[in-house]
């Protein structure tokens, strides 16, 4: 009976992977988990089982598709086998639909660690899914009920207590994104903690240590807790930024003080009330492949959790020396010679370190070019990037754009020779940036009168543009870079999926 | 002329890109020659400070920064701000705030919040699990209420996203700001949005609220400075181009989503 299922579900899985696609549908990813779960719930359990060498769970607001790349490069590199969800495919029926891809007929896989990135809402589905079946089979001599018999039938995900198997919950963060689809954060915060405490004792948990509501998650757990956590004075930030959450302690609610903030709300952080602090970090150093503070923090998290799953240093640092980016997170691309970079947009914390690398980027091409060709004066008015905002509502993208009043723009603009604005629903993002110049303006005016400087850096504010359509918008800033700029596309989630397809024709995950 | 916007806690009470309101109206008075100020009103602010705000702002804020909000207001704090507003003095409370201008609010979890009963209204929330209210609204402003029809408005609609746990029920001693033409408004159940008292302003729209529906912002700045100053004020006209697409695009958006 359990064979037949099994059989079925498998074969039309992947009659329908095949089938979406050949027909380039761009379903593939999500389908067919979507119907094996329906014609066999356990199978999550299912497959699990089969795992050789154990489960990785990645979860967090932002980063989760760049630690889970990491974790596979680093595993793999080792000559481990891997099976792995699509980067957004992070539900129940993505990641049983990664799971179906490895699947012979029989049901079979052979692969040693599975490495998902799991939706925020759906890491508490995912725990009770295992760790339910991890409580059947501590009960082996309970009576069987009609579904415990298909599941021990199945055979467990740890099938004695020594055989090895880690299963490990790497936690990155938790920011404000897509407040539409979730609630609020204090709610997400509750349910993970819920579903931690039924963790076996055999589980690692992988934390940040400065997110104060991601570590306080460790806290009276039964099993192992690692942190990860930066321990570098100097890149502490001179000003709170306006996208903060959680700066109120996650144990008794009174405000919480820092010795420093690294973003956001990350940082050096202590309750003066009752004394909860920042947990001291497992890992803090590690040399990040990637630009950005935030990618510093998705290294810390892919290697803490390589080491407890026994990865020695030297094989991390080895594999992670040629690490890309994933797909539409800083990605570059070379149109007829110009270069493009993508940088995912979509969340205020994400845009607003997405500007901090731009900048950072951009300055040091401004440094390297005036050793040549342009003279000194020109190079340091700075304001020579060209950047597309492309906002959409769908809902991946969150349907609720409020978000983008949250992010700081303005420390964008300065730089900025021209802004275009595009997506469905661009003449927000046009009336934000609008608010965006005329608060610069204000700002400029106020210093010029100090300063007393001419006025041309206020006319440079004057071009905004505003264009619906994607393509043209591209082009247009396409036509605005010259052959040593670089135009910054800034895309929500379905306008990166649309931009890629506009830039490279390469197959869309 | 100078107005002086009071921000109600900007640190706790800024959850849906509130700030957008806050610039949104310093703007459209520069713009116009008005000197416009901030002042942030937080728990050390002092009651001479904030009895010197012409209008005041409140944004959304989760569970547990609301109860650390109503813990300050509970004492002279909220006795001030419902005086300013007994007063004539305008407001506009979004998202969350509006709980905190009712009898009461009954949140997910934990103890009924006590509000400042300066509205007529209570809110609760049904439960964790109950679905919330999420979506792109639609409102048609309340036509016994000045709002509607005032000189500025190119339209009588308000847009804008909702997205609320509490249902909001009104007493008879106090008007609905707008009728709802799609979406949930204060409850999902009977048709009202938002609520009016004197020229305080509560809605569960943001988006934010002020840069895409400017007729309420410049609403909100008419009558702050007609209460200052004493007299008729007539607020010139701006580019609202790029507003009203924006606004547009909304109702478009909506009504064809049938």
């Amino acid at each position: 009976m359990n064979f037949l299922k099994v059989f079925f579900v498998t074969l039309v899985g992947k009659f329908v992977m095949r089938f979406s696609q050949s027909l380039n549908l761009g379903h593939g990813s999500t389908w067919p988990g979507h119907i094996a779960l329906k014609f066999y719930p356990q199978i999550l359990s299912f497959y699990a089982s089969q795992l050789k060498k154990g489960l990785v769970l990645v979860a967090g607001t932002n980063g989760k598709t760049t630690t889970v790349k990491m974790l596979r490069t680093i595993l793999e590199k080792k000559g481990y086998k891997i099976v792995y969800n699509e980067s957004g495919a992070n539900l129940l029926n993505g990641i049983a639909s990664a799971f179906l891809s490895k699947s012979n007929l029989r049901g079979n896989i052979e692969v040693d660690y599975a490495v998902f990135e799991v939706d925020e809402a759906t890491l508490p589905l995912i725990i009770n899914n295992l760790t339910s079946f991890w409580g059947v089979r501590q009960r082996r001599t309970a009576p069987e009920s009609d579904s415990g018999q298909s599941r021990i039938t199945t055979g467990g995900f740890w099938t004695s207590q020594n055989d090895g198997k880690q299963l490990t919950i790497v936690l990155l963060n938790l920011f404000r994104d897509q407040l539409d689809r979730y609630g609020e954060v204090d709610n997400i915060a509750r349910k993970w903690k819920k579903a931690l405490e039924k963790l076996p004792k055999e589980a690692s948990v992988i934390l940040n240590g400065d997110d104060p509501q991601v570590a306080f998650l460790g806290e009276k757990l039964s099993c192992q807790t690692l942190f990860f956590g930066l321990e570098d004075n100097d890149k502490f930030l001179k000003e709170k930024e306006h996208a903060t959450d959680s700066v109120y302690c996650p144990s008794c609610g009174s405000r919480l003080s820092y010795e420093g903030i690294y973003y956001s709300h990350l940082g050096k952080w202590f309750c003066p009330k009752c004394h909860l602090k920042r947990p001291i970090p497992n890992l803090s150093h590690w040399k990040s492949p990637l630009p950005g503070l935030y990618n510093l923090y998705n290294t810390l998290a892919a290697v803490l959790a390589s080491q407890s799953l026994g990865v020695l240093n030297e094989e991390i640092a080895d594999s992670l020396t040629y690490f890309k980016p994933a797909f539409g997170r800083q990605e570059e691309f070379d149109i007829r010679g110009k270069k493009v970079k993508v940088f995912l947009a979509k969340n205020p914390v994400g845009v607003n370190e997405a500007i901090r690398t731009i900048i950072s980027f951009e300055k040091q091409r401004v440094t390297y070019s005036s050793n040549e060709v342009r003279s000194s004066r020109s190079s340091t008015s700075n304001s020579r990037i060209v950047v597309v905002l492309a906002l959409n509502d769908n809902i991946p993208d969150g349907r609720d754009v409020s978000w983008i009043w949250d992010v700081e723009y303005e420390e964008l603009l300065p730089h900025c020779k021209k802004i275009i604005c595009t997506g469905q629903r661009a003449y927000d993002m046009g009336l934000r940036i609008k608010y965006g110049i005329e608060t610069q303006k204000s700002k400029l005016k106020s210093q010029n009168s100090k300063v007393k400087s001419n006025g041309q850096t206020i006319q440079q504010f004057n071009n905004l543009i505003i264009e619906e359509n994607l393509n043209k918008a591209v082009e247009m800033g396409l036509k605005s870079v010259n052959n040593e700029e670089t135009l910054y596309i800034l895309p929500t989630y379905s306008a990166m999926l649309s931009v890629r397809k506009i830039l490279g024709g390469r197959k869309i995950l | 002329m100078k107005l002086l916007t009071g921000w109600l806690y900007p640190d706790l009470m800024s959850t849906y890109g509130d700030r957008g309101n806050v610039i949104c109206l310093q703007k459209r008075c520069e713009w116009r020659g008005i000197e416009a100020q901030i002042l942030p009103i937080e728990v050390e602010t002092s009651l001479s400070e904030l009895e010197k705000v012409d209008l005041i702002m409140g944004g959304g804020s989760q569970d547990r920064q609301q109860e650390i909000v109503m813990r300050d207001l509970k004492g002279v704090k909220g006795k001030t701000i419902k005086k300013m507003i007994e007063n004539d003095k305008p407001g506009i409370f979004t998202c969350g705030a509006p709980q905190l201008l009712g009898h009461y609010y009954e949140p997910a979890i934990g103890q009924r919040i006590e509000g400042l009963g300066i509205f007529d209204m209570v809110s609760v929330c049904p439960g964790p699990d109950k679905p919330r209210c999420i979506g792109n609204i639609v409102v048609e402003t309340n036509k016994n209420y000045n709002i509607y029809n005032d000189y500025n408005s190119y339209n009588n609609y308000l847009v804008g996203f909702e997205n609320h746990g509490g249902r909001t029920y009104l007493g008879k001693n106090i008007a609905p700001l707008a009728k709802v033409i799609r979406g949930f408004g204060n409850n999902g159940e009977d048709k009202t949005e938002g609520a009016v008292y004197k020229n305080a302003v509560a809605t569960y729209l943001h988006g934010p609220v002020l840069p895409k529906n400017p007729h309420l912002a410049d609403w909100l700045i008419k009558t702050a400075l007609e209460v200052k100053y004493g007299k008729k004020i007539k607020l010139e006209r701006l580019d609202d181009d790029l507003e009203r697409h924006a606004h547009d695009f909304i109702i478009k958006k909506i009504l064809a989503n049938k």
